[in-house]
């Protein structure tokens, strides 16, 4: 069943991201908007327990992560694939030699079933270049483990200070609309 | 033109910091005369991720909005980061201070111009963003007036440097190292 949320009515899947991120210790969540992630936003728009930035592009965000952690502060990040791809010097440059704990929610482009064809090569880059860069990732794929799910990616982040990416599948999620 | 380089400024400003004050630094000779002018703990110095650091900074500021928060940057990686000023214009914290150190040029590469040197208007660019306190800064004197803060931040400050001489030092440490060094400070 739904979550409502004033009027809109919201998948499970985003409330379990939040209560898992929540549960990690996650205070600061940074996004760049996305349809599948959206519902998630929306949702932390709402939650006193967090502050929640729009960055203008993903390695931005990498960067206010980064900030955040030095900080002391528990942050994660929600982003599209393809701002992976914006992200990749951030991550090699900053954000793996200063060891920034930063759990990222992914949400994947260019997956089986994605009907924008420009997003499939580097879509279908993603998980190599993670392995390239030792960046472990789990995908959300039943509703009813992913607050948990979300947690241990969130928890081995911030006990690592690392990297840990959890995707949303099409699987979970019904894929992008366009 | 001012009278100040690029040493000196960073210098400069860094004594106006206060004991608690946080400081980060863009890539090269940014982080290198930072690091030259004195090394703190609480100082946290890029050495990648061009036009990052502001964005470092905002996330700081975020983490401890009770202390001031001050960012050398370059004019040269302000410039590959302006959605990053637009940020910190839509969630305006009080206690972030952005120092544009303008010299025209891509000093660590080679001194190749930058769009400044060919009439970009940092000035604007911070305005255009919302933030609201901007300033040009030409003497040590108006660096240090501007960067009192009073909470009234974001404040953004532009100062025309020279390349200046002289050797900067580098910090000797790893970024982690850093990193950690900056944490503790800021727990204890």
């Amino acid at each position: 069943m739904p979550v409502n949320s004033r009027q809109q009515t919201h998948p499970l899947y985003a409330q379990a991201v939040i209560d898992g991120l929540h549960r990690a210790g996650a205070t600061v969540l940074i996004h760049v908007p996305d349809s599948i992630l959206a519902p998630i936003i929306a949702l932390a728009e709402e939650d006193d327990r967090f502050l929640v930035i729009n960055a203008s592009r993903e390695e931005e965000a990498f960067g206010i992560a980064a900030g955040v952690s030095a900080g002391g502060g528990r942050t994660a990040l929600l982003i599209q694939a393809s701002g992976l791809g914006n992200s990749l010097n951030a991550l090699g440059s900053m954000v793996l030699p200063f060891r920034v704990a930063v759990p990222v929610i992914l949400s994947p482009r260019g997956e089986i079933g994605d009907r924008n064809w420009a997003q499939v090569a580097f879509g279908s880059a993603v998980p190599a270049i993670l392995d390239l860069l030792s960046i472990q990732s789990l995908d959300l794929v039943d509703e009813r483990q992913v607050a948990d799910a979300v947690f241990t990616a969130a928890d081995s982040a911030y006990r690592w200070n690392w990297v840990v990416v959890a995707t949303l599948t099409r699987a979970l999620t019904g894929g992008a609309n366009e | 033109m001012t009278g100040m380089t690029k040493g000196e400024a960073i210098a400069h400003a860094s004594g106006q910091l206060g004991s608690d004050g946080v400081a980060v630094s863009a890539l090269g000779y940014a982080s290198w005369w930072l690091f030259t002018a004195g090394d703190r703990d609480l100082n946290l110095y890029l050495k990648g991720s061009m036009g990052l650091a502001t964005s470092v900074g905002f996330g700081l500021a975020l983490a401890h909005p009770g202390r001031d928060v001050v960012v050398f940057e370059g004019d040269g990686s302000l410039l590959m980061n302006l959605g990053g000023l637009t940020t910190i214009g839509a969630y305006g914290p009080s206690n972030l201070t952005i120092i544009a150190l303008d010299d025209r040029a891509y000093e660590t590469t080679g001194r190749q111009s930058t769009h400044t040197g060919r009439g970009a208007d940092l000035l604007g660019l911070a305005a255009a963003s919302g933030i609201e306190a901007s300033s040009r800064a030409e003497t040590p004197e108006q660096l240090a007036e501007y960067m009192r803060m009073n909470g009234a931040g974001p404040r953004f400050v532009v100062v025309p440097v020279t390349q200046g001489s002289g050797t900067p030092k580098r910090y000797p440490g790893s970024p982690h190292q850093n990193l950690l060094r900056l944490r503790w400070a800021l727990s204890g």
